[in-house]
């Protein structure tokens, strides 16, 4: 091989390199659940859980921090386990009636505290976000913990979250009612696949 | 006496077992089974912090909408407007009013059977209660007053809390001590066994200090009331402790201890206990209960107690129960006894309950059976 051809193999392979490093990853969400944890004023505390998670989100290049795209959670559909419960979540302090803007939460604008570095397999951060619910928008901060699979990408969670931020009345039922800090967990399984740097989420 | 077989001792035998039917069973209210719901503290829907008697306003809204199978209403009706058919004389007091009043009635029936003979049954009325709770800031005094099943008057509990903090409180008077899973049958095993039955409430202070995952109840006094008020011989000092840990919303831990000094008519002893709560579904419930009672008595110094009621709702407000239950004395076979309760729970409407349960008790030592049944509405207005 002349030292031309040479000079250019390695220059190829370099670019090639380069290209891989700052290419994107984009992940689809197939399926995840969240899980709202409501602490009672008489001590104890329920859970109001969905499945109803959808989006899509993308790493601009391996390694950023930033990450691009929406988690949206449809709040019409939390379950209590009981339907009074429910229909005071949905429909008194949640408001999902009132318009689309009430009736799902989104999470956009997700910044990692560490970047997830392509090709590491488990990956613990901080994270933190733009929270959209109850037609408010506030920044949130919690913990995350990615993990790489074969193709896919599990996502677990957490963050807590204040209702009176988020201008939603306290809720209060016959001497019963819930703190204002609701702990929210989300676990999500996603679909991996490489992205362009640039392309949609 | 010719033997645990012989007549005299049949005889003795038939008397006690006469005896414990006739003191009754209490049917399976909700307390421990409204895991199955979310709710792992008896003070969701209970006044008294140790679970059991007069619900409050959130506790009644609850027996309608959450057991009863005919009672909801629609869920878009706001509390104030609507026929209060879950309150005290359907509203007469209003869910806001400090003052809430009950009235607790069982009518029962009793069969019962002893080594295959039939036992004449009896109809009974096992209470008939009135409640009373006044609520303000931080004080709630509470108080019974009924009828006691064989005749006279008895009050069960009066007490008076004070909420000292957001987590802290305090309680005086009389009460049955936080000891591991109330379970709203006063028979069993766990609860008869330690001392635990329909009037073993005590008189003393109690502790509460609670966290969002965590209670801590701990309770002292001069001894059980009905020791105290009669003179019996058995008023001992009592301290108990009652650790409850939230594992999630439908599984919690509770540890237990409890010491009784020696009376003139009872040995000291000193019971510990662990329970495991669990719902993994809205419909199923399952609690179970392991407890060891150690006593200075000659030749049995330890007593073991298993319990387990495992409910399912088959049904909006039908529920069917299972409860196996051990008790074993070291060094004593004769006291081996194995418990199955076969129950249903039905609520077809708000305050009223109907309870079916069929006990079976196998004596291990003389494989004597008993069984017995019994057939229960309550009535809690």
């Amino acid at each position: 091989m002349s030292t031309a051809r040479r000079v250019a193999a390695i220059a190829l392979a370099l670019l090639a390199l380069a290209v891989t490093a700052t290419a994107g990853e984009s992940w689809t969400i197939a399926s995840g659940e969240v899980r709202v944890r409501c602490r009672l004023t008489v001590g104890g505390s329920f859970d109001a859980v969905t499945s109803q998670i959808s989006g899509a989100l993308r790493l601009e290049n391996a390694g950023a921090a930033g990450v691009v795209g929406k988690v949206r959670v449809r709040l019409d559909s939390l379950d209590t386990g009981m339907e009074l419960r429910n229909a005071h979540l949905r429909e008194t302090y949640l408001e999902v009636d009132r318009g689309e803007e009430f009736r799902e939460a989104v999470l956009t604008a997700v910044e990692l505290a560490e970047p997830f570095p392509s090709g590491v397999r488990g990956h613990e951060t901080g994270f933190e976000g733009l929270l959209s619910l109850h037609g408010a928008e506030r920044r949130v901060e919690g913990e995350a913990r990615l993990v790489r699979r074969e193709g896919h990408l599990r996502v677990d969670a957490e963050f807590a979250l204040s209702l009176a931020e988020f201008a939603i009345p306290p809720p209060r039922y016959l001497g019963v009612g819930v703190r204002d800090e609701l702990r929210i967990s989300i676990t999500i399984e996603a679909a991996v696949a490489a992205s362009p740097p640039g392309a949609p989420p | 006496m010719t033997g645990a077989g012989g007549p005299r001792g049949y005889f003795c035998f038939l008397l006690a077992a006469v005896s414990v039917a006739c003191s009754g069973a209490a049917p399976a209210a909700a307390e421990p089974t409204f895991l199955s719901k979310q709710y792992p503290r008896c003070t969701a829907c209970h006044y008294s912090a140790s679970g059991g008697g007069l619900l409050t306003p959130y506790g009644r809204s609850l027996s309608r909408e959450e057991i009863s199978t005919f009672g909801r209403r629609d869920v878009a009706a706001e509390p104030d407007d609507r026929w209060a058919e879950e309150t005290f004389l359907f509203g007469l007091l209003g869910s806001e009013a400090p003052l809430q009043l009950g009235l607790d009635a069982r009518p029962s029936r009793l069969e019962f059977k002893s080594a295959g003979r039939e036992i004449p049954g009896r109809n009974l009325l096992m209470n008939l209660d009135l409640q009373a709770a006044w609520q303000g800031e931080e004080w709630t005094a509470y108080g019974t007053a009924g009828r006691r099943p064989g005749g006279g008057f008895v009050s069960y509990e009066h007490w008076i809390r004070r909420r000292v903090t957001d987590r802290l409180s305090l309680r005086g008077g009389r009460f049955l001590p936080a000891y591991g899973v109330r379970f709203a049958d006063h028979t069993m095993l766990s609860r008869e066994r330690l001392n635990l039955g329909e009037d073993d409430q005590v008189y003393g202070v109690e502790l509460g200090f609670e966290t969002d995952r965590a209670l801590l109840q701990v309770s002292a006094g001069p001894g059980r009331a009905e020791s105290l008020l009669d003179d019996d011989g058995r008023t001992a000092a009592t301290a108990s402790g009652r650790f409850q840990l939230d594992l999630n919303p439908r599984m919690v831990f509770v540890g237990s201890v409890r010491h009784r000094g020696e009376a003139e008519r009872s040995p000291r002893s000193t019971d510990a206990g662990v329970s495991l709560g669990y719902a993994p579904f809205p419909w199923l419930v399952s609690w179970s209960q392991a407890d060891v009672r150690f006593q200075e008595v000659r030749g049995s110094d330890r007593t073991t107690i298993l319990t387990n009621q495992t409910s399912v709702e088959v049904w909006r407000g039908a529920w069917l129960r299972i409860s196996p239950q051990v008790v074993r004395t070291a060094g004593e076979p004769r006291g081996e006894v194995r418990r199955m309760v076969y129950g249903v729970d039905l609520y077809p409407r708000t305050h009223w309950h109907v309870n079916l349960s069929w006990y079976r008790d196998r004596f291990v030592f003389t494989g004597r059976r008993n069984t017995r049944l019994l057939a229960q509405l309550h009535l809690y207005l």
